[in-house]
């Protein structure tokens, strides 16, 4: 055996090791990190295994097509039919998300709420998902796996935890794989937040460079940039604040008028401004509808005493 | 600027991957063993990882052939058992001017037909274990019961099933190698 051919049979274990295991831990994570990190030739290797084999996901569209009875008619699927089914339905192929998915557009289901929506989506196997303003889900299930990407916006997960088929949650090429779970995935623009409410998750980084993969604990907030990753303690009742959405409110802590007026603007086509970074630095305490922004610029004028500009598209909150 | 880790795999998986079936025709061609293609294609993708990891080159393709080529230089002058056409044949690689690329379907139309050409060359009980997995969700110890063999020797066929796959499915022409 060539070494190109003896590092990709090893590529090809430990990808399919870390696809079929449903007790796939941390340890073993560290080892396959490791193993990557020893030589490019592993990384590139695994690279091409997984692009490779994500290939054969289109396989598993067969499923809703035929589902062949016995083991000895299997080998005998005529695989030509139901290509041929497959492709006249099949609409779009995209080479795009972290691992270089194909994409079945039939199989795919996209969940998407505007700007000040909101909306609770029941799966197959019970597990639920809540999605916040302005919030873009795709759910993949089936070939054993439960896949949902969260391309961007907030989703509040509440996971059947099922070991023999892991629900995996993937967002800016990161992945959460719950063990048992409630947690929220919020998925801004470089800056991906995951709050562990119940249970345990696994956070896994899309690559070992900003570090390997954790076990996450209620409380635990998992704060992943393009460049590094942060884990943070929070009481669960901040935790739980984080929910106020699904009752139509934002619950402010002491929160910075610039980190109020943001999270608010999430949720609201007219946009607050605030105009000078000494009201920014102001902090706000209370519980806020996010819809009502006339009780807020109600609250700027009389209980801060701030100056406000409001016109139609926007409310500007000055001294 | 160093790339990110991110673009880096991006960049890697949709366009340098891509071009292997043209990669390793250009390598067939300009190299007179065989048995070699697979380790110098190896040998290509660390190159360009090396070189990207400072700064993604783009486009892709011009910059994967030439480090093609300058291996390929590397390894003749190495060896020095080569005729000397087969150096010239090096500067006879045109890397052609990418076309506009075909559309969606086209794309999905030809994903599925390099699947099914590679699914039907497997050896037929990797195909098998291959097809209850991907097609029927099965775990190891399912297909293990239902081939009526051990689940260590279902998890061989499937990773030399995937193995073979995972070549086919970037370079069809690819030799079936090494038989499982």
């Amino acid at each position: 055996m060539s070494s190109a051919k003896e590092t990709q049979a090893r590529a090809v274990e430990w990808l399919l090791e870390r696809r079929d295991r449903g007790d796939w831990s941390v340890q073993d994570q560290e080892r396959l990190d490791a193993w990557l990190a020893q030589s490019p030739s592993h990384l590139v290797a695994y690279w091409r295994a997984e692009d490779g084999w994500s290939r054969t996901e289109l396989l598993s569209a067969f499923r809703t097509t035929m589902r062949p009875e016995r083991g000895a008619q299997v080998a005998g699927i005529s695989l030509r039919h139901a290509l041929a089914r497959i492709t006249a339905v099949l609409a779009v192929v995209i080479c795009g998300a972290a691992a270089a998915y194909y994409t079945l557009g039939m199989r795919e289901q996209v969940y998407a709420t505007g700007i000040g929506g909101k909306r609770s989506i029941v799966l197959a196997d019970g597990s639920r998902i809540d999605l916040n303003t302005d919030t873009t889900v795709r759910a993949r299930f089936g070939n054993g796996t439960r896949l949902v990407t969260v391309d961007k916006g907030e989703a509040y997960f509440q996971v059947k935890h099922d070991p023999g088929h892991p629900f995996v949650v993937t967002a800016a090429g990161d992945r959460i794989v719950d063990l048992g779970t409630k947690f929220i995935v919020r998925n801004n623009a470089d800056r991906l937040e995951v709050s562990l409410l119940e249970g345990r998750a696994r956070f896994e980084p899309e690559d070992g460079a900003r570090g390997g993969a954790k076990v996450l604990v209620p409380g635990d907030v998992v704060i992943a940039t393009p460049t590094s990753i942060a884990t943070k303690r929070k009481t669960l009742k901040a935790v739980a604040n984080e929910l106020g959405w699904q009752r139509g409110v934002v619950v402010f802590d002491n929160t910075s008028l610039s980190d109020a007026v943001s999270e608010l603007n999430r949720y609201n086509r007219k946009k607050l401004i605030v105009a000078d970074s000494s009201v920014a630095r102001m902090t706000i305490v209370g519980t806020f509808p996010v819809n009502d922004i006339a009780l807020v610029l109600d609250a700027a004028k009389d209980v801060y005493g701030l100056h406000v500009r409001d016109d139609r598209d926007e409310a500007v909150i000055s001294r | 600027m160093a790339a990110n880790a991110h673009d880096l795999k991006m960049w890697f998986v949709c366009e340098v991957l891509p071009l292997e079936a043209s990669l390793m025709q250009f390598l067939r061609r300009s190299w007179p063993r065989r048995e070699d293609v697979a380790d110098l294609r190896q040998d290509i993708y660390v190159r360009v990882y090396e070189a990207a990891r400072k700064q993604i080159p783009r486009p892709a393709k011009p910059f994967v052939f030439a480090v093609a080529r300058n291996l390929l230089i590397d390894r003749l002058r190495h060896e020095r058992i080569i005729p000397i056409d087969g150096v010239s044949d090096l500067d006879a690689i045109e890397v052609a001017a990418d076309e506009p690329g075909p559309d969606r379907n086209a794309i999905a139309r030809d994903a599925l037909r390099r699947l099914q050409a590679a699914m039907e060359r497997l050896p037929p009980r990797c195909r098998q274990a291959v097809i209850l997995r991907q097609v029927e969700g099965l775990s190891r110890r399912e297909i293990a019961l239902r081939m009526g063999i051990s689940e260590k020797t279902v998890k061989c066929h499937l990773n030399d099933g995937a193995g073979l796959l995972i070549d086919m499915l970037h370079d069809i022409d690819s030799d079936l190698g090494s038989k499982p």
